[in-house]
């Protein structure tokens, strides 16, 4: 017989009766699971198995191994006879409310004589006991145990399922991880091991499990062997060889090292040393291979720590001392000023933009209110245009006031206004002076002063302002 | 290397009873001395000259006995902890501390156990000044260039503790163990060690008479 595409989840077409309602199992599971959850269930463990202890009273009832339950109060007995290690058996609500929820997700039927187990209800069952079983079993083991236990688990459920054409999931690619996980454990406290005066039933549990793992690698691979090659299982065989090997002569050279040490109590006391073997051993313990039974230093220490002989364990070895140098207060001090002023070093264009200089200078406040008087004159200027003003000013010389305003401009009303507000900024900012005079000349314009004695002043610049 | 975790209440009680051994100025010197041999202080250069120790202890004309007087008084209180050392090809006294073997193995590789042990059997047990490196070489086997590398960095780290010295007076690269080298290993280290080798028990004044340690303590006072 030929080995087929196992039967799988993944592979299989999603518009048939047969994957829906496969998936709707799953469903329904949760819908249990659910129940499983809520924080009751969580924070006392003890409620959970309680629940799984009536699913199994109806479990074994509809195999006809008990007698069928004909309603809630048979069962509430039944559990407290089955159970007497439970201290509080559930009360008849509890295991009512139980039923309820296994019949709202279709797991049971609860007719009039009897309840009854439905079909999908009865695989579901199966498949949770069985899960809480495994989980049970892994963690009997110790930590490095566990690892190889599940391998041992994923060859038998690949055994089981795989070769029956039911996809068992990735159970070998599980199997290799699960033991290069429990060799990586297994480096990691092999001198803790050697350290142990009592790990010789472990060594010896975890080299049988290794050399099992190896046997039921092997056939599993040559199984699969047979089937069309496809490039990942051909590398996972490579890694799953390279691992198991690994991991049993690593198991295999801790016990042998464990062994030799242990052999070594029971002979007598010898009287000669022979160099040369001492000289071989030294020579062998530095580059140790992985699977001699010659230990390195390190595992020699490991040895003494079991303190078989008087004080061995603190008899390791000599070095020179090593203090580390005392730190002041103040070295604390300067190191908390460095982290708290400390600044990160810029680029240099940076620190060039922001570097200002400044300089010093010294004036009396004379100049000072000058240069605020001209900054306000330089405002004034930005509002009002005086330019024509002192345009024809610096021209003509001293001028009447209404020739300035009509000739610097026009006749216009709206100059002369103008001008009027210029010349008294001008006037204002000590620009220009104004001095009365009797007699004026007329112009002709469109305006006229409300007071004509406004008009009897000329105008002319400050002599000191040379602009 | 981790030196920190040893019973350090034991040792600090230890350190009281002092006073009945060393005077005043013998226990100043000693703090000295334990403070001189901080590698992190003075890199590879531990512990002080004996010159500088026998002006703190106000030894004058190289007063031998003196010196291995307070040495060994020092040795004689604190056995158990510390070792008092005097390494006279470098002309060091140094302080050494005792590690357990669990700690220990945080100190050096395993391979540079090894190769500290081979310099140790070649030059304590057979009596060799120095051991040339290439005779190391080819012992271990190891003539590829990468063996040869790795070699050569764990004899580094034997020499970054001072257990180990180049060996000047000969052409080629030649390593010398260092007083400190000498005391390194532990009487029980190498007494298992021996043990493995020969595959048998053995007691641990054999194994002391083999590496030529036995009269170790008499050997100090003779010198």
């Amino acid at each position: 017989m030929g080995v087929k595409e196992p039967i799988s989840i993944f592979t299989s077409d999603y518009q048939t009766a047969e994957f829906m309602k496969s998936m709707r199992d799953l469903a329904s599971l949760a819908g249990v699971l659910k129940e499983l959850s809520t924080e009751k269930m969580y924070d006392s463990p003890i409620e959970t198995i309680r629940f799984l202890n009536v699913i199994q009273l109806i479990n074994e009832a509809s195999l006809g191994i008990k007698d069928a339950i004909d309603n809630e109060e048979v069962l509430y007995y039944r559990y407290q006879s089955t159970y007497p290690q439970d201290n509080e058996p559930p009360t008849l609500a509890q295991i009512t409310r139980m039923l309820t929820i296994l019949e709202r997700n279709n797991w049971i039927v609860k007719q009039s004589r009897q309840i009854k187990m439905r079909d999908r209800g009865k695989n579901l069952m199966d498949g949770l006991i069985r899960m809480g079983n495994d989980a049970l079993a892994y963690y009997l083991q110790d930590d490095i145990g566990r690892s190889l236990f599940q391998a041992r688990r994923d060859a038998e459920i690949s055994a089981a399922y795989d070769d029956q054409g039911i996809s068992g999931g990735n159970k070998i690619a599980s199997m290799i991880y699960n033991v290069e996980e429990a060799i990586k454990q297994l480096e990691e406290r092999q001198l803790e091991l050697l350290a142990d005066r009592n790990a010789l039933p472990q060594l010896e549990k975890i080299n049988q499990l290794m050399l099992e793992l190896e046997a039921k690698l092997n056939e599993r691979l040559q199984q699969f062997g047979t089937v069309e090659e496809s490039t990942k299982m051909s590398d996972l065989m490579r890694r799953g060889t390279a691992a198991i090997s690994k991991g049993t002569s690593l198991s295999l050279s801790l016990l042998t090292k464990y062994i030799r040490f242990v052999n070594m109590q029971l002979t007598p006391t010898a009287n000669t040393i022979s160099p040369e073997k001492v000289r071989q051993f030294i020579l062998a313990m530095h580059s140790s291979e992985a699977s001699t039974n010659i230990p390195t230093a390190h595992d020699i220490l490991s040895f003494m720590e079991q303190n078989q002989y008087e004080e061995e364990g603190m008899d390791g070895l000599w070095v020179p001392v090593k203090f580390a140098a005392p730190i002041g207060p103040q070295d604390i001090t300067d190191a908390v000023h460095y982290l708290q002023t400390y600044e990160p070093k810029l680029e240099k264009l940076m620190s060039h933009q922001l570097e200002h200089t400044y300089e010093e200078t010294e004036m009396d406040i004379r100049p000072i209110k000058d240069a605020l008087q001209d900054a306000s004159w330089k405002m004034t200027q930005s509002l009002i245009d005086t330019e024509r003003i002192e345009h024809y000013l610096s021209e003509h010389g001293e001028t009447e006031m209404e020739e300035l305003i009509v000739e610097s401009s026009s006749n216009k009303w709206h100059d002369a206004i103008l001008s009027l507000l210029a010349v008294s900024a001008l006037t204002s900012n000590k620009k220009v002076e104004q001095q009365p005079i009797e007699h004026t000349k007329d112009y002709e314009k469109q305006w006229e002063w409300i007071d004509d004695d406004d008009k009897r002043f000329t105008v002319r610049q400050y002599p000191y302002d040379d602009e | 290397m981790t030196t920190n975790d040893l019973p350090f209440d034991n040792t600090l009680m230890m350190m009281n009873s002092l006073k009945g051994y060393l005077t005043t100025d013998e226990e100043l010197a000693f703090m000295q001395l334990l403070f001189s041999s901080s590698a992190s202080i003075k890199g590879a250069n531990y512990g002080l000259a004996k010159k500088d120790l026998e002006k703190l202890l106000g030894i004058k004309n190289g007063d031998d006995d003196a010196f291995h007087s307070f040495i060994n008084r020092l040795n004689a209180a604190l056995s158990r902890y510390f070792r008092v050392i005097y390494d006279d090809r470098r002309d060091r006294v140094i302080v050494m501390m005792h590690v357990t073997a669990k700690h220990a193995k945080s100190t050096l590789s395993s391979e540079a156990l090894a190769i500290m042990l081979y310099l140790f059997y070649h030059q304590e047990v057979l009596g060799h000044e120095f051991t040339l490196l290439h005779q190391i070489l080819v012992d271990f086997g190891h003539e590829s260039l990468n063996a040869n590398r790795k070699l050569k960095n764990n004899i580094d780290q034997l020499k970054k503790i001072g257990a180990v010295t180049d060996y000047e007076s000969v052409s080629e690269e030649a390593y010398m163990l260092t007083a400190i080298g000498v005391h390194m290993f532990s009487e029980s280290f190498l007494r298992r060690t021996t043990e493995f080798a020969q595959e048998t028990q053995l007691s641990k004044e054999e194994v002391m008479k083999f590496f030529n340690r036995y009269n170790l303590h008499i050997e100090e006072e003779n010198e």
